[in-house]
Parts: structure tokens; C-alpha cells; sequence
């Protein structure tokens, strides 16, 4: 959908609506899915589909009232049902005593940044015939090799999440707002198993098909795998570790709900409690930025508010919050773009975590180690106590042991406790940043890492 | 519908298709949420569409749109075929499939009270009496509730001459308060973590739960937990509540015992799996207390359809029988592959644009003898533990760690002080072989799960698993440090 046909699709339902306010939000797209396992593609999908959801906003005096309804079909008696439907509900609904009417243009404001190469024509002109290609840079070499490949290849021409979640590609309300974000996006990961039944992993991900080297990835997770043969079991401890930039961002998910500022208004952000104060380690800053070259995520809000790009994490400084317009007003400051669609009782969310790292590449930091473990990825990954963001969760696909500047023997998944706001200040060294796991984020070397028991392989 | 899908049918063998469904699938939702005494989500949902599976050349392909004219679904159809022709790029096998009788029939599930008959008002009055119960505690500074309704039409036709037509409605409700002070946050819910209880059922499920007369305790619990004493570490004997129990199933049984991940499908994102083929039949996987089942017929599950979305009328298998591992959850392709004569019928897909995949139904631990009381008087020593809080187990399902919100020490058979922060750890075959009771028919409860994900795309599914509270001997417990 471009932008003219969204705007248009937007106008055309605006104008079916009544209601004191209208917003409608369009998402969806295309999404296309080539999965192989045991060496053959087992899994070969794509979906596409149209979603629109209707927000609207009823007052009577001083009270506002609010409801949403979506459909994923376009005739014109569907989209009347989901205005309809939300009308209905935002009429039954209790009158909300914070509501924030919706945007005008002029609030919203223009964008800080330019994110236009978030679309590729190639990657949205790509099919099955190119990811199976991509899917078989992994496969022959494996089926040369005795091992056992298994992965996919994702390419979305607009916003479907992995999960269905339909996304935003456009908002426009009746004040006259408008948004729109146009992308593409393709990822590609695989697992290799070794016959001794140990497995190497690796992932990219980007806007741009032509981006992906598979057969590199295809390599990256061949060395792991056949690396990891004959593991050694290490007791549980605290040990140093060399995280790989994907582990890194496995753990910093779940520090990003400290920079919520409802979540500190109600007591959950141990982070909150102590801004201005050194809580990790200096070598840590962290922003959010959309506009960043390897993010060009989408630039507004789910109410099409512009997203600003904020400081997190100064030299180890907790340094601000990320708002909604709801809490914005609350606190009387100025949102930040980091907003949920509304109606919502969720907080506002870091969006394109930005981590400054070092300048050494991996290998730089693996042989500048002395003795660490070196851990491919993390998995399972969950909250022990979520105001402590306190983290268990499992090591993944190539564990090794460094020693004197070199990898010298595979070991053992092992399980983590950690608190990830008490393990950010024990950095002891970063390597430089890359795209991974959704955001952009060095390689870390980190002491005192608990890891509390092996399993069985 | 049925002259849409066999025009999509067509097409697909037109393509060249040995095979071929269509399944068009219609859903409607609603969800309301209130926190902290306002409305916060109040959402109405519908969608439609269809999704063509094909075999051609011997390998898969899958195209899904919303395009429902006679035109639409043929061109989806060509386009599931073109997608095959790709996979069989890289095929080292034709996919077979084991035999399975053609059927045209209709399903429904039972609904009592329609719950989208019921006025929004009445839903949001009820939470927001729930919301104001629980902040008349002190320390409360959150409270959510929530109403989740869905209704979901599957019509599948297949080359192989079905024409299925199935419509369930499911319902579901909870709450949590979270009390915050003196430097901790802890959280008790009702009647269960994930949004509460989730059911098969309409309205009636709302009206059954005593979500407003449990509300002042659960919210007590809470901030009582602020101050509770943390749970010990060490090696301790541990009964776990129904609830905890199921999702402990679900996660250390249900999703080893899916059969296409132990053959490496889902290799490169959930894992595979340690219940590996030469262990089937043969495996110890728990004590002799220890009988699980995978039934897509248990009354008001979560997992239970007429059919599964390959047209497997539903049926239940042994998982484990008196701790020996006897079954998979199955697909048509995945049984064949193993030489089974019939598929389990465990495959559902969670909506028109995704592909079926082996999901667990209403996987159950079978119930044992005598109630709580009599189990915890029979504990000398030990933590009884409620309510799921955080969960973790690894890609082969063997290591795991779950933490539940409220745990209570248990001394010499009585119930004694609260504890915060119970964690549990363990190796699933040696916990389950450290089983020694299963508490009676009376204490078994079936819970709904309303968010099990798997695959890649990613697919959210309801499934429900019964258990009556058990005890475990010598478990690991992880203190708080």
C-alpha cells in the first residue's frame, strides 16, 4: 500500500464516522516464510492481508469516552461495522477522566530524521525461488559436511509481526494527522547440527535482501556446531563472559520497561528510582533512535506521534524516560512518540535501543580475553522479578571456554540468574556495535555472570 | 463458502497439486481491560480469510489472503502452488501422508450464554468492582482486570473429499494486584497468572468464577507477600497447586512429546526435544504416579475440536502411562514418517493465514487420591507453591525453572508462614520420577493457557491442561539472592 492509497483508504473511512474524533490506523502487508530443517525446506508460507482499526472518541461536555474495532476486510459494509462497532463501544465505554484528544498536525510536528531506505523494491518483489536460493547457501554446504542445517528466511513488505500482530503502516485522524511509514524487512537465521548433537546458530537481519550473505551465516553456525562437539560440563558459579551481541540484546529487553515513565510511576522501575545517579558501569550509554542507520524503524507512535530520539543511558547515568501523551500530560512534559495505540493501559515502550559500544570486532575481543565464556545466544528467557529485572533463562548454540586469547573447549548449556541492571555495571569490555536481536549492540565481556546449574547437553 | 473452497481445490490441482486444503477460517473477539479503576482496552476484532496447503512435487506450500471471490481464492491457490514448487527445490523426500477417512460433518461447541450477547457495560462494570476491591487494600498500585472473548468458524475441505464445518466460542477472566513497597513489587492474580481462567464455555464461565469475592484476599496476599519471609534454597519437598502443575505439563510434557519436534522441525527456533523416537515405549519419563493423557475431547478444553485442521477426528492418546512414555502428539505427515497407521489429529493452525502445525489439546495429568489437606499432612517438611509467575526451560525441554507468586512453608503436615519468591529448578524426567502423590478426582481442575507459542511465523494457541495438586521429593529451590 503506498501512501496515497493509504490516505485515501483512511479519508474514505474517516468519513463513514460521526464521532466527535476518529482515528484510523492501517497495518498489515505481506508476509513471506521459507523454514528447512534436516537439510530440505519443510515450511513454505505467505500471508497477506489488510488490517484497519477505528478509534474513536465520543464527548459530552467535559467527558470523554473512547472505543476500537478492526476488521482485515475492506468492502465497504466492514469498514461501517468497525466504525460502527467502535462508536458502540466508546458509547457503552466509561468516560475516561485522562483522556487526550487526539493530535493535530501541528502538535505532532515533523520527523527528526530521514528513514526513506526502509523500503527496498527488490526485497518486496522477492519470492519462494530467492529464499529457497538463500536457504540452500546453508543447506548443500551442510548436506557436504554431514550435518544437519535447519532455519528460515522472513521477508515482510509492510508490518506483520511474527506473531500476527498486524503493525502500523498508517495513521491519520480527523484533525487532519497523518502518518506513514513505508518498509520492508527481511531476517534470516539458522541452526546447525553437528552429528554429535551440537548446534551452532547465526542470524542477520535487515531492510535489504541483497544485504544477507547466507552462505556466511551458513558458515558462522557451521564453525560453532562442529566446534561444539565433546563439551565440558563447569559447575555453577559466577564466571566472566564474552556475550555475543545477540545475548547482549536477549538481556537488554528486559531492562527497557525501567524507561517507562508510568512503569516508575508505579513503583516497578528500580532504574527510576536512582536517575541521575551512576547505576552501571560508565562504559554504558544507551538511546533510543529510530532514525539510526541500521534501525530506520518506524518514526511515530501508535497514536502518529513523532518519536524523538532520547538518552537512556548516559556513561552509566540513567538519564529519562520514554512517554505516552497520556502520562506526558500527567507529568507536564513533552511526549516522546513511544506511545501505544489507544485505548491502553500498557506504558510507553523503547522502540530502537541504541547501545554504544567499543571498536573491536569479536574476534579482537575474544583474543583480548584471558578466561571467559564465550555465549552465542540466550533462550527462554524470562522475569524472575520484574522490578529487579531480574533474568533466568538458558545459554544456546555454542557455549566455549576462552582461554589465553583463544576458544580451547566447548561447554555445556548452562542456566542464568542475573539482574540485568546489577551485570550492566560490571562491563569490562565492548566491542563494536551491530545489528542484532533488534537492536544495535556491541559485544559485551561481563564479570561476575551467575549462571546456576548445566543440563544435559 | 464450501463452492469458494472447492474452486480453491481445484485450482490447486489444476496447478499440479497431489493434494490440497482449503480452510477459511472467520474469527470475532472482544476484549475488555480495566486498570487502576478506568477502562483501559476495549476492543472488537473480526477477520476473514482463507488458506490454501498444497503438496506438489512432493514438498509444502501455503498461501493465505482475504480475497474470498472465485477469482481471489484461485489466485491464493496458484500461489500456494508456485511456493511448492520452491520448496521442492530442496527436497530429499516426497512429504506422505498416513490415511485418514473423508468426512463432511458440522461441529459446535456447547455455549450456555452467549458472551457477546452480554452488554459491555455489564462486563466493565464487573471489573471495575473487581478493580476497586482490590485497591481498597493498601499498597495496591495496580490492579488489572480482564474479559477475553473469541468465536472462531473453520470450514476445511480437502481433495481428499472433506468438508468440515466447526464453531467454537471461548471465554475467560482474571485479575492482578500488584503491591508495591518497602523497596519490592509482588503480584498475586486470580483465578490464574495469563489473564485468568480461559475455557470452551460462554458467559457462564464469568459467572461461575468468585472473581469478586476472592478479590480482597488475592489483593491481601499481595501485599502480605511484601513482608513474607523469601523462600529457603536447598534441597526441599514441594506440593504444587493445580495451576502451576498444569503449565509445569505443558511445558516439560506437551511440548517434548510433539512429534514434529522431535523430528527437527522446529530445530532453528523452539528447540527439538529428549523424548527422542528410540524412547518411546521404553523411556522412564516419571513415578508410577505419573499418567498423562492428550485428549481433544475433554468437555470445555481449550484444545478440544471435533476435528483438527488435517480433518483427524479428535481422540485421546496416552502420553505416559504409570511413568512410561508412550505417545506422541501427531500430524498425518509426522505419523507417517514414524510408520503410524493414523494421526493423533494434533494439528491446528491459529487462524486462516498461518499453517497447521502439532499443537498439544488438553494435555492432563491424571488425578491420584485424597485432598490438599490431607497431602500437606503428610509433608513434614516442604513448600507448598501457587500461581505461576515466571517460567523458563531449555531447547530440548530438560533443564527448567519456574517461579510462582506465592509459596507457603509447610511443618511437620501443617501449613505455616507465607513465602515470597518461591523458584524451583529441576531435570524434567528426574522431577517427575520424584512424584510420589497426585492428589483425587475432587482437587483436579482444567485450566486454560491462552498463550502457547510455536512456530515461525510465530502462532498463538489456546490449550488447556488439568492436575490436581502433587507433591515432588527433594526438589532444588532457589532462594532470592
Amino acid at each position: 500500500m503506498n501512501r496515497a492509497d493509504a490516505r485515501e483508504l483512511i479519508t474514505r473511512v474517516l468519513r463513514m464516522s460521526r464521532a466527535t474524533e476518529t482515528e484510523v490506523t492501517l497495518g498489515g502487508g505481506r508476509m513471506a516464510v521459507t523454514r528447512f530443517a534436516n537439510n530440505a525446506i519443510h515450511q513454505n508460507v505467505e500471508e497477506t492481508w489488510p488490517h484497519v482499526s477505528v478509534r474513536v472518541g465520543l464527548r459530552h461536555g467535559k467527558r470523554w469516552q473512547t472505543g476500537r474495532a478492526s476488521t482485515t476486510l475492506l468492502e465497504t459494509t466492514n469498514l461501517r461495522a468497525a466504525v460502527d462497532n467502535a462508536t458502540v463501544a466508546a458509547r457503552l465505554a466509561q468516560p475516561d477522566p485522562e483522556y487526550v484528544p487526539m493530535a493535530w498536525p501541528e502538535e505532532a510536528g515533523a520527523w527528526q530524521g530521514d528513514v526513506s531506505r526502509a523500503r527496498d523494491a527488490a526485497t518486496a518483489d522477492s519470492g519462494p525461488a530467492l529464499r529457497a536460493h538463500l536457504a540452500a547457501a546453508v543447506v548443500l554446504p551442510c548436506r557436504r559436511q554431514g550435518l544437519s542445517a535447519a532455519g528460515q528466511v522472513t521477508v515482510v513488505d509492510g508490518s506483520i509481526g511474527s506473531y500476527g500482530a498486524p503493525g502500523i503502516i498508517a495513521i491519520g485522524n480527523s484533525r487532519g494527522l497523518f502518518q506513514f511509514y513505508d518498509s520492508t524487512s527481511v531476517e534470516m537465521s539458522c541452526t546447525v547440527q553437528h552429528a554429535s548433537g551440537a548446534t551452532g546458530w547465526a542470524a542477520a537481519s535487515s531492510h535489504t535482501i541483497s544485504d544477507i550473505d547466507a552462505a556466511a551465516l551458513g558458515a558462522r553456525a557451521i564453525a560453532k556446531a562442529t566446534a561444539g562437539a565433546s563439551p565440558v560440563e563447569l559447575p555453577a558459579g559466577r564466571y566472566t563472559v564474552l556475550l555475543e551481541p545477540d545475548a547482549v540484546a536477549d538481556l537488554l529487553w528486559f531492562l527497557m520497561p525501567q524507561f517507562a515513565r508510568q512503569t516508575f510511576d508505579e513503583g516497578r522501575s528500580v532504574v527510576g528510582d536512582k536517575l541521575g545517579e551512576l547505576v552501571f558501569h560508565p562504559r554504558l550509554s544507551i538511546a533510543d533512535d529510530v532514525y539510526h542507520p541500521l534501525h530506520l524503524a518506524r518514526p511515530f507512535d501508535g497514536e502518529g506521534m513523532p518519536t524523538q530520539q532520547v538518552e537512556l543511558v548516559r556513561i552509566g547515568i540513567p538519564k529519562g524516560f520514554v512517554y505516552s501523551r497520556k502520562t506526558a500530560r500527567r507529568h507536564e512534559v513533552a511526549p516522546t512518540g513511544h506511545g501505544p495505540s489507544q485505548p491502553s493501559g500498557a506504558p510507553a515502550s523503547v522502540r530502537a535501543p541504541v547501545v554504544s559500544g567499543g571498536s573491536g570486532s569479536l574476534d579482537a575481543l575474544i583474543a583480548g580475553t584471558e578466561r571467559a565464556l564465550l555465549v552465542t545466544r540466550l533462550w527462554y528467557n524470562r522475569f524472575v522479578d520484574f522490578r529487579a529485572a531480574r533474568v533466568t533463562g538458558m545459554t544456546r548454540d555454542g557455549v566455549f571456554l576462552i582461554e589465553g586469547g583463544r576458544v580451547v573447549s566447548a561447554v555445556r548449556n548452562m542456566r542464568y540468574n542475573v539482574s540485568v541492571v546489577e551485570l550492566l555495571g560490571h562491563i569490562d569490555a565492548m566491542g563494536q556495535e551491530v545489528r542484532a536481536g533488534g537492536m544495535v549492540v556491541p559485544p559485551m565481556r561481563i564479570t561476575d555472570f551467575e549462571l546456576t546449574g548445566a543440563t544435559t547437553f | 463458502m464450501r463452492d469458494i473452497a472447492e474452486i480453491g481445490l481445484d485450482a490447486a490441482r489444476s496447478g499440479g497439486a497431489s493434494y490440497a486444503d482449503v480452510r477459511i477460517v472467520s474469527d470475532q473477539q472482544q476484549d475488555v481491560q480495566t486498570r487502576n479503576g478506568a477502562l483501559a482496552s476495549l476492543r472488537a476484532s473480526e477477520s476473514l480469510g482463507a488458506g490454501v496447503r498444497v503438496l506438489v512435487d512432493g514438498a509444502w506450500g501455503f498461501a493465505a489472503g482475504t480475497d474470498l471471490t472465485r477469482d481471489g481464492i484461485a489466485a491464493t491457490a496458484r500461489r500456494a502452488v508456485e511456493i511448492g514448487r520452491a520448496s521442492a527445490i530442496l527436497k530429499i523426500r516426497p512429504v506422505e501422508l498416513c490415511p485418514v477417512e473423508a468426512l463432511e460433518a458440522t461441529w459446535e461447541a456447547p455455549v450456555k450464554e452467549d458472551p457477546f450477547a452480554v452488554s459491555v457495560e455489564e462486563k466493565i462494570a464487573t471489573l471495575l468492582h473487581i478493580d476497586a476491591a482490590l485497591r481498597k487494600v493498601p499498597d495496591i498500585k495496580v490492579a488489572v482486570a480482564s474479559m477475553t472473548f473469541g468465536r472462531q468458524t473453520r470450514r476445511f475441505a480437502s481433495t481428499e473429499g472433506h468438508w468440515l464445518v466447526q464453531t467454537r466460542t471461548t471465554s475467560g477472566a482474571g485479575y492482578a494486584a500488584t503491591a508495591v513497597g518497602a523497596g519490592d513489587a509482588q503480584t498475586r492474580s486470580f483465578p490464574n497468572a495469563f489473564g485468568g481462567q480461559h475455557m470452551a464455555m460462554g458467559y457462564e464461565l464469568i459467572r461461575s468464577l468468585p472473581l469478586l469475592e476472592q478479590a480482597q484476599r488475592v489483593a491481601e496476599e499481595a501485599r502480605e507477600l511484601l513482608a513474607a519471609a523469601p523462600c529457603p534454597s536447598g534441597t526441599w519437598d514441594i506440593i504444587l497447586d493445580s495451576s502451576q502443575l498444569a503449565l509445569q505439563v505443558h511445558e516439560s510434557c506437551g511440548h517434548p512429546a510433539e512429534l514434529d519436534r522431535v523430528l527437527g522441525s522446529e530445530a532453528n527456533y523452539a528447540g527439538k526435544s529428549f523424548l527422542t523416537l528410540d524412547k518411546l515405549g521404553r523411556f522412564v519419563y516419571g513415578s508410577e504416579h505419573v499418567n498423562i493423557t492428550a485428549d481433544s475431547t475433554t468437555p470445555a478444553g481449550l484444545g478440544t475440536w471435533g476435528y483438527d485442521d488435517e480433518g483427524v477426528p479428535a481422540s485421546s492418546v496416552d502420553l505416559v502411562r504409570r511413568g512410561l512414555f508412550v505417545g506422541y502428539l501427531t500430524s498425518r505427515e509426522t505419523a507417517a514418517t514414524v510408520g503410524a497407521t493414523r494421526s493423533s489429529g494434533a494439528m491446528r493452525a491459529d487462524g486462516w493465514n498461518r499453517i497447521p502445525l502439532i499443537r498439544m489439546n488438553n494435555v492432563s495429568l491424571e488425578p491420584g487420591e485424597g485432598s490438599l489437606e490431607e497431602l500437606i499432612a503428610s509433608t513434614g517438611r516442604g513448600v507448598y507453591m501457587e500461581t505461576n509467575r515466571s517460567w523458563s526451560i531449555d531447547n530440548l525441554r530438560y533443564n527448567f525453572q519456574f517461579g510462582c507468586e506465592a509459596g507457603w512453608e509447610i511443618k511437620d503436615g501443617k501449613r505455616g508462614r507465607m513465602l515470597k519468591n518461591p523458584i524451583y529448578t529441576g531435570i524434567t524426567p528426574t522431577f517427575w520420577g520424584s512424584c510420589d502423590a497426585v492428589c483425587g478426582a475432587e482437587a483436579w481442575r482444567l485450566w486454560g493457557l491462552p498463550n502457547c507459542g510455536k512456530g515461525h511465523p510465530g502462532q498463538i494457541m489456546g490449550t488447556s491442561h488439568g492436575a490436581a495438586p502433587a507433591r515432588f521429593r527433594g526438589v532444588q529451590l532457589l532462594g532470592a539472592p
